[in-house]
């Protein structure tokens, strides 16, 4: 096998696109472009909010209980682009589980409602969550 | 030492930032309001550290006019994509900025124009910038938060 040892690639019919063909046949391709994380972002949305780390975000609003916007710096192309979210607090016990769900979606913008969802019940109720982890995949402006 | 980014994809440019530039963490926040929207609790905006990095630096971020223009045309009723996104990327960057400087262009970047445009001329505070030292520590009361007039 050899090795091939680059500083940069880039795509001949479109500099920042690229096709990867692989596959038996060569029929299966991946766009490089198209697959790549745009954004993401790891925020503490209890005690006084903070930003552990990110990429492609300007700041982030605390709208209230739960409910988090988070502030593009390179706005994403249309407001259809995807965005997956894992939310949690610290210490939660067994009983819960936790939801988030996209409540917003602009092209500068992205907005989620946390909060957990009770066993017993099945009531769903706004909470602040100590872990947001928020990824975003579209293409961008 | 920055690179020229002018005609560099501002994706390219925020990639840069990260593997080059320690974050800054802010102690300022931006509170305030919806003059819309009186009874939903007071928001509070937190600068990001790897933008307040890009900020402080510059070379990197465009003027927030562009941003301004990007939401008009998003705003347009037959709005399907952006046509105008070269203006994030083509646009001369930001020269360095202070961390002053660097807040009151984020309140006119990530806030509604109806919040900061003529936010003095209101009878009752919209907009308050603070150490995040001053916000309660407790969030228990979260959704009752209003600023004090």
């Amino acid at each position: 096998m050899s090795t091939l040892r680059t500083n940069a690639l880039e795509g001949v019919d479109a500099k920042n696109s690229m096709t990867i063909v692989a596959g038996a046949g060569n029929v299966t391709t991946t766009n490089v472009q198209e697959g790549l994380c745009k954004g993401w972002i790891n925020y503490k949305g209890t005690s006084t909010n903070a930003v552990r780390d990110s990429l492609n975000n300007s700041s982030v609003t605390d709208n209230g209980t739960g409910d988090y916007q988070f502030n593009h710096t390179n706005n994403f192309n249309n407001a259809v682009y995807s965005g997956s979210s894992d939310v949690a607090e610290t210490g939660a016990n067994g009983s819960i589980s936790w939801f988030a769900s996209a409540d917003d979606i602009t092209t500068s913008d992205y907005e989620i409602l946390a909060g957990l969802v009770a066993d017993t019940s099945g009531g769903i109720t706004a909470r602040d969550t100590a872990k947001n982890d928020v990824n975003f995949f579209g293409d961008l402006a | 030492m920055t690179p020229e980014f002018q005609g560099t994809h501002l994706w390219d440019r925020l990639g840069w930032a990260k593997q080059n530039l320690e974050p800054y963490r802010s102690e300022f926040c931006i509170v305030w309001e919806d003059p819309d929207n009186l009874d939903e609790p007071a928001k509070v905006t937190h600068p990001d550290p790897n933008w307040m990095a890009c900020a402080l630096n510059g070379g990197i971020l465009p003027p927030v006019w562009v941003y301004w223009e990007l939401k008009k045309d998003e705003a347009k009723p037959d709005f399907v994509k952006h046509t105008r996104g070269h203006l994030l990327h083509n646009t001369e960057p930001m020269k360095a900025m202070t961390e002053s400087e660097a807040i009151e262009y984020l309140i006119m970047k990530d806030l509604p124009e109806k919040v900061w445009r003529e936010y003095e001329k209101s009878n009752k505070p919209r907009l308050v910038i603070c150490k995040k030292e001053q916000l309660p520590q407790q969030r228990t009361w979260r959704n009752a938060w209003k600023i004090a007039a």
